[in-house]
């Protein structure tokens, strides 16, 4: 995972420069960097949608049950956006399409308002009920 | 009645939507970053939670220079469109890892 950091570190600084300084289409090996691109986040969330579905393994029927549907919706969608997004870059005159473009917008938006919505339940079972149920562990005589 | 909304007016609406989810979830990653520190666990949600905030805001203000069109004398490196998208993008991927980061912690510690 550190590797992995590091590597994703280099890509936020050094791509953007070159990309700053460069007149044309800024290519590696033959590949555009904005399909690179797509190709790696499509891989960052395939990783995470992963790992929600083992998240909904662990904690289902726990008290956290009820966060990991705004978990594994977000990323499914995030994931297909992705996906889209290169089966688009293959397709030129299908990602030149307004409708096409938009509609990707839109995925990343409710996308987005779900994974609020899974912040604020965690944030709602882990800190904000913290208080009353370790007062009610302590009346029942149970640990936190 | 028929309403007609032009391309560029949906692009528009689409981005300052966009902003406003960017704007929230930076600051939500934010908050909770702020009272995971204050509770002083130490685990790698923190560091997801960080750089989920991050990114976030950082979209959030390129957004806002997207749809402001600032760009134009403003920064001259914010001329260059290429520049705009593939920061997006990269920042998105550094959210989508430290999302990944995020859930690893929250895994291990519930």
């Amino acid at each position: 995972m550190k590797g992995l950091n590091v590597f994703v570190f280099l890509l936020a600084f050094v791509l953007p420069l070159v990309a700053a300084q460069e007149e044309a289409t800024l290519k590696i090996v033959g590949v555009e960097v904005g399909t690179i691109m797509h190709f790696i986040s499509f891989a960052v969330f395939l990783a995470a949608s992963v790992m929600a579905f083992g998240i909904a393994k662990k904690f289902s029927g726990g008290r956290f049950a009820s966060a990991v549907p705004y978990l594994l919706l977000p990323l499914t969608m995030l994931t297909g956006m992705e996906s889209l997004e290169i089966i688009g870059e293959t397709t030129p005159k299908l990602y030149g399409s307004l409708y096409f473009s938009h509609s990707i917008q839109i995925l990343q938006l409710v996308a987005g308002f779900y994974l609020i919505n899974f912040l604020y339940k965690v944030y709602q079972i882990k800190y904000s009920t913290e208080g009353f149920i370790a007062m009610e562990n302590k009346k029942n005589g149970r640990r936190n | 009645m028929v309403v007609e909304i032009s391309g560029g007016a949906l692009a528009v609406f689409a981005t300052l939507v966009g902003l406003k989810i960017a704007v929230f979830l930076g600051v939500f990653c934010l908050s909770l970053l702020i009272i995971s520190i204050s509770k002083n666990k130490k685990n790698s949600s923190q560091l997801g939670l960080t750089l989920m905030s991050g990114s976030f805001i950082l979209i959030a203000v390129l957004e806002l220079f997207r749809v402001m069109e600032l760009a134009n004398g403003f920064l001259p490196i914010l001329a260059n469109q290429d520049f705009i998208e593939i920061t997006v993008e990269v920042l998105f991927i550094i959210g989508g890892f430290g999302l990944l980061n995020y859930l690893k912690g929250f895994k291990r510690e519930g």
